[in-house]
């Protein structure tokens, strides 16, 4: 395996993961949304940017949409259409106590996936769409694809990083702390809770669908199966490896996590082990988190106390 | 008149937690609100600002009927409260706890807070400005950069009620301002309440401190079993036997 090529694999899976997890930073690290399906919305926008873009079906397939319209309406339409769905999802679930929140929310991911598989006039079913387009393509080679790819997300994650990081250290961002830190003071402060709790659901189910728009360019292939709960718990985990409520932490923990898990894959080993021994992946992963609880419990990186220099500028 | 209340109920159940309640709170006053464990007074402040629903009842504002309006509405109006455990923001600093208090600030809207306007700027400069003044005054102006979880209870509940001034209230119902605050602050307290007062706020209190509401307050009511059973001054309650009886339990005549 050529070693270039395999890191700007991995370095473009990070960094669509690490928008992943800027996004729902700002749901549960800076707001207190625990959003345990947080896929939906990473699959809403994988979906529409599909759709959008995919040609017109012919008469015998089974789905019946494809507007055959450029790449880039998809990566706009992507978050924008997961915002929506976000809006809908938290008219009714926003007004819940947060135990009931976090259960309603991992029910919307789970439903959702079987929507997609079974909704097949918009999603082709289980078959799902493959052999997807990706952004200029045509311009490079394809071993040279690969690092431009990498590229691309990289520059997408800068600005998701920079404009996330914008919305948190803003006099809204700190509203949504207070949200966070105790919602009957932001009442008796004269601030709309629910008003704020939609807003970062929307904001962050937005992240999710330009980082699920990425994704399945970056594997040209959207699926059912692809939109499981562990999409949600990559951005939980990177979350709480790399800091609570810290951008920074939220991109490094995305990194670390992934690569820990992709470099897995170097250790040799005999065909008849390698399949016994797979699940240790997953063991390794907890055997992580557990290590960086005990001795992190705030993650590698804290969140960062505002400092008075900072404010009021 | 500033606030007034007309036959504010509330029931639990069976239970008349606030029963028919009538009060008025004079404007630039400081009234009390005294009464044994379980009378109903924090579930009275919980109706009039509107963090349990109302059954029975009015509540006038500043003239205005405020019944039913959800808490931030109450709040938007000028009418403020606390809570009777120390409420901070535990995991924002000293400062933040001040700057994110103020009302309709310009970066609280999502495009403003993308597109940083010159006058949020301006704002929160004058934001930071007077909450840092009002740190200085409460003498935590060299924890400004602390989280508030560091700060004892006392410097918490102080800081609640700096952060609370924030919002420019109009008046503010403190629900046991002296509760786990140890005497060194209370006294600080006391000073910067009635400096307060001397600036034109009102302010309706709760508290358990009888010397402390004794001192501070112009008229107290004292409520026991969910009714207003007195009304006067604190020379007037210090004599009244309906009270003493509450207060040291006349059931046994």
């Amino acid at each position: 395996m050529d070693i270039g090529l395999f890191l700007a694999g991995v370095i473009s899976l990070a960094g669509i993961y690490a928008i992943s997890t800027l996004g729902y930073n700002l749901q549960f690290g800076q707001t207190g949304l625990v959003n345990l399906g947080y896929v939906a919305y990473f699959a809403v926008g994988a979906y529409t940017s599909v759709i959008l873009t995919i040609p017109h079906p012919g008469p015998h397939a089974a789905y019946m949409f494809g507007f055959g319209l450029p790449m880039w309406v998809g990566f706009i339409g992507a978050p924008i259409a997961a915002a929506i769905f976000a809006y809908l999802v938290g008219l009714p679930t926003l007004r819940l106590g947060i135990d009931y929140f976090v259960v309603v929310t991992f029910a919307v991911g789970e439903v959702l996936r079987y929507v997609l598989s079974n909704e097949a006039w918009l999603t082709n079913g289980l078959t799902g769409f493959h052999s997807l387009a990706q952004p200029f393509r045509e311009s490079f080679g394809p071993l040279v694809y690969e690092y431009f790819f990498a590229g691309l997300v990289i520059i997408i994650l800068v600005a998701t990083y920079l404009f996330v990081n914008r919305i948190c250290r803003s006099p809204f961002g700190r509203a949504l702390k207070s949200v966070r830190e105790n919602e009957s003071v932001c009442l008796s402060l004269g601030k709309k809770v629910s008003s704020y709790k939609m807003k970062s659901f929307m904001i962050g189910a937005a992240v999710a669908g330009l980082a699920g728009s990425l994704y399945v360019r970056f594997i040209t292939l959207a699926r059912p199966e692809i939109f499981i709960p562990a999409v949600t718990f990559t951005a939980l985990l990177s979350m709480i490896i790399g800091g609570k409520g810290n951008n920074k932490g939220a991109v490094l923990g995305t990194f670390i996590f992934i690569f820990a898990v992709e470099l897995t894959r170097f250790f040799q080993v005999s065909a008849a082990y390698a399949i016994r021994i797979s699940p240790l992946r997953t063991l390794a992963t907890g055997i992580m988190l557990i290590v960086i609880l005990r001795y992190l419990p705030q993650g590698i990186i804290k969140e960062a106390r505002v400092k008075g220099e900072e404010l009021g500028r | 008149m500033m606030l007034q209340m007309r036959n504010v109920s509330k029931n639990f159940g069976g239970l008349k937690a606030v029963d028919r309640c009538s009060l008025e709170v004079e404007e630039r006053s400081i009234t009390g609100l005294i009464g044994p464990n379980g009378a109903g007074k924090t579930t009275l402040f919980n109706v009039v600002t509107g963090f349990l629903p109302i059954d029975g009842g009015g509540v006038h504002f500043k003239g205005e009927d405020i019944t039913g309006l959800p808490p931030y509405g109450i709040a938007m109006e000028g009418l403020v409260r606390t809570f009777q455990t120390a409420a901070g923001l535990m995991r924002m600093t000293v400062l933040e706890n001040l700057m994110v208090a103020p009302q309709n600030q310009e970066g609280e809207g999502v495009l403003r807070a993308i597109f940083k306007t010159k006058n949020q700027k301006e704002e929160q400069k004058r934001n930071k400005e007077k909450a840092l003044q009002i740190l200085n005054t409460l003498d935590l102006y060299e924890k400004r950069d602390e989280w508030v979880e560091n700060l004892s209870s006392g410097e918490i509940k102080l800081l609640e009620v700096g952060r609370q001034l924030m919002t420019n209230p109009r008046m503010l119902l403190l629900d046991e301002p002296m509760f786990g605050v140890s005497p060194g602050f209370q006294f600080r307290m006391l000073e910067y309440l009635r400096n307060l007062r001397k600036k034109g706020l009102t302010f309706f209190i709760i508290e358990h401190n009888l010397s402390f509401v004794m001192s501070i307050s112009d008229i107290i009511y004292v409520m026991d079993f969910g009714q207003l059973i007195a009304r006067g001054t604190p020379e007037e309650i210090r004599k009244d036997e309906k009270v003493i009886a509450a207060y040291l339990g006349g059931g046994e005549e």
